[in-house]
């Protein structure tokens, strides 16, 4: 089996100078994307950046107002259908039809995949853990199951792709918690998996690389790694613990790699620095006389980079939802 | 396609409201059959002279409604207006709903093309109409062998080729006309993206059509003038030509002789319902086509 370094390489989603207007509005504009072949790939934005429009062009729900899709090197205009029995998607909420079954709805996904087998259906059936209430209508789940129906009835084709749009969206921590899980599992079967979420703490904890878009723009596409270490160099945080907070304080307000000083409301003192001069900053401190007792470097999250990037001051929901999954 | 066929079939027939609609249409059609016998034989045959003649002619011309073959023109008849209704709105559902709910989504993003989808749901339509004569035709046989076993229950001759090549023809226009208003759903309901407003098009069309237009231009038909041309307009209504068309398909004059107050010839009917079919399907695939799906 291929390693996913290995089988990087091969543009799997790739869009360019994609846009979508609505009258005046440009939900969607001028996007350029590229998505290889093993990422685990996550597409942020506030709420109204234009993801779900993007998500929607992607699967040929929509049409562009200007630009092109391609799916595994190929125009997903000329060959939309064939393109996506290679793609399983959750577009929004998870919708199926209430009156059917769990079962009849993955049957009826498969009728409209091209065909499926009973022994498929049992067995995404049993990975999601729905096989116990497969005969139950649709309308009786809870978010939860309906959520992991969903991720059942887009792993039914087995595909190469896998969208998911707030996949962990409603979920309970537990939930929240699988979904991620799930994830993790699939990217180790290789597949490409592309993920649009506000939940940034969620993302961070399965992507591998990471576009931010704000007001339909495009403003970074980079690993999660360089993303934070590029903003890291800049937005870092020493957490020390010392005897003399005025007297540290003064003496790393000197020094030309810190940027700030401040306290915080657990007795810290806080200097403003990449997370790589903690050993610079100990030493400076000790060559003064000054002993810390802790010294904490602190990366900063993809929430913390998110927000600065797209000038943010944290949507509630984004805010709240992160700190639910944390303390879980 | 053979599997977009069998997905529309499957919800078809495990969604609840096609058999909400099956059992009253099967007990109403029986049930017209049966009035019709039992208002023939209210007329009363003792009467003499003139008077009495007449309300023979009434009683047996009536009764010939609730016999064999007769019985089948009649069921066929309550059908053809009371399952215009039920494939309507069954119809306007089937595609609304797909945009209600969002599973026009989920559907698409599986690599199912547009045309493809909407062509098996008008194909399920086609299947959905045909099930829906048959069944006319079923229920008006038995209640005509029901009523066959009352007194004055004779039946007629019908079980010969003349018979049969009725029969066929009154499937293929009950077929037809049923077709028609659930062509129209899916129209309304692939143009509105909804299932309520695809569902109150098709109604609405139906009982302005019945209850309001056709009183009206019946009443402008005695008019002269600009008013009674508009009266033309009557030959060019859906339920106008469905039931010219379910008139020309009863060569033989089985049943009851209804009074067509339209002179619309079997031939210009059906013309008329097939390029209105034509249509239908032409603008809702160009429409599902050519749109944005979006919520």
């Amino acid at each position: 089996m291929q390693t996913r370094d290995e089988r990087q390489g091969a543009a799997v989603i790739s869009t360019r100078g994609l846009s979508k207007h609505f009258g005046p509005l440009k939900a969607v504009d001028n996007l350029d994307l590229s998505v290889q072949e093993g990422d685990v790939f996550g597409f942020l934005g506030p709420n109204g950046a234009g993801k779900t429009t993007t998500i929607r062009m992607l699967l040929g729900l929509i049409a562009p107002t200007t630009g092109t899709v391609a799916l595994f090197g190929q125009d997903l205009h000329a060959h939309r259908d064939k393109l996506l029995r290679r793609v399983g998607a959750i577009v929004e909420a998870p919708v199926f039809y209430p009156y059917l079954s769990g079962r009849d709805n993955l049957r009826a996904v498969g009728l409209a995949s091209g065909g499926y087998t009973e022994t498929r259906l049992d067995e995404v059936l049993k990975l999601v853990d729905l096989d116990e209430r497969d005969r139950d209508k649709f309308k009786t789940y809870s978010l939860g199951m309906k959520q992991r129906l969903a991720i059942a009835a887009t792993l039914l084709n087995d595909p190469a792709l896998i969208m998911l749009d707030e996949p962990s969206n409603g979920l309970d921590p537990a939930g929240v918690v699988e979904i991620r899980q799930l994830i993790n599992r699939l990217a180790g079967l290789g597949k490409t998996i592309f993920i649009t979420s506000h939940n940034l703490f969620e993302v961070q904890q399965v992507a591998s690389r990471v576009a931010i878009v704000k007001q339909g723009r495009l403003i970074t596409e980079t690993t999660v790694s360089a993303l934070l270490a590029d903003t890291g160099r800049q937005a870092g945080e020493i957490w020390l613990r010392v005897p003399d907070l005025e007297a540290a304080g003064r003496l790393l307000a000197a020094l030309p790699f810190v940027s700030g000083i401040s306290h915080n409301v657990e007795g810290y003192l806080v200097a403003n620095a990449a997370f790589d001069t903690a050993a610079a900053i100990n030493e400076q401190l000790a060559r003064a006389g000054i002993f810390a007792s802790e010294i904490t470097p602190h990366r900063p999250s993809l929430e913390s980079v998110f927000l600065e990037l797209t000038g943010q001051e944290g949507t509630v929901e984004a805010t709240t939802a992160t700190n639910m999954v944390r303390r879980s | 396609m053979n599997k977009l066929i069998a997905l529309e079939w499957m919800k078809l027939r495990k969604r609840p409201l096609p058999w909400a609609w099956l059992i009253p249409m099967v007990l109403l059609a029986a049930a017209t059959v049966l009035i019709t016998y039992l208002a023939g034989s209210a007329i009363g045959d003792r009467a003499g002279g003139t008077a009495g003649q007449g309300a023979q002619m009434a009683r047996s011309m009536i009764l010939r409604g609730a016999t064999l073959p007769g019985a089948i023109i009649s069921s066929m008849n309550f059908v053809a207006g009371f399952g215009a209704l039920a494939l309507g709105v069954v119809a306007a559902l089937s595609v609304g709903n797909e945009y209600g709910w969002g599973t026009i989504r989920l559907m698409l993003t599986r690599g199912t093309g547009r045309i493809n989808l909407w062509v098996s749901k008008i194909v399920i339509m086609l299947i959905f109409a045909f099930a829906t004569a048959l069944i006319a035709v079923l229920v008006g046989i038995l209640s005509g062998l029901l009523v066959g076993s009352f007194p004055s229950g004779q039946a007629e001759e019908w079980l010969n080729g003349e018979g049969l090549t009725t029969i066929l023809m009154q499937l293929g226009a009950g077929t037809l006309a049923l077709w028609s208003f659930g062509l129209l759903g899916i129209l309304a309901a692939t143009f509105f993206r909804s299932p309520i407003a695809g569902v109150v098009a098709t109604l609405g069309y139906i009982i302005v059509e019945n209850i309001f237009l056709n009183p009206l231009l019946a009443l402008a038909a005695t008019q002269s003038g600009l008013l009674g041309g508009l009266s033309h307009i009557r030959e060019y209504l859906v339920g106008n030509n469905t039931g010219a068309l379910l008139h020309a398909a009863n060569p033989h004059s089985w049943g009851t002789v209804s009074l067509s107050l339209v002179s619309i010839s079997g031939w210009q009917a059906l013309a008329y319902l097939l390029v209105l079919c034509a249509s239908c399907i032409g603008l809702s695939l160009w429409r599902i086509q050519t749109a944005d799906v979006t919520e």
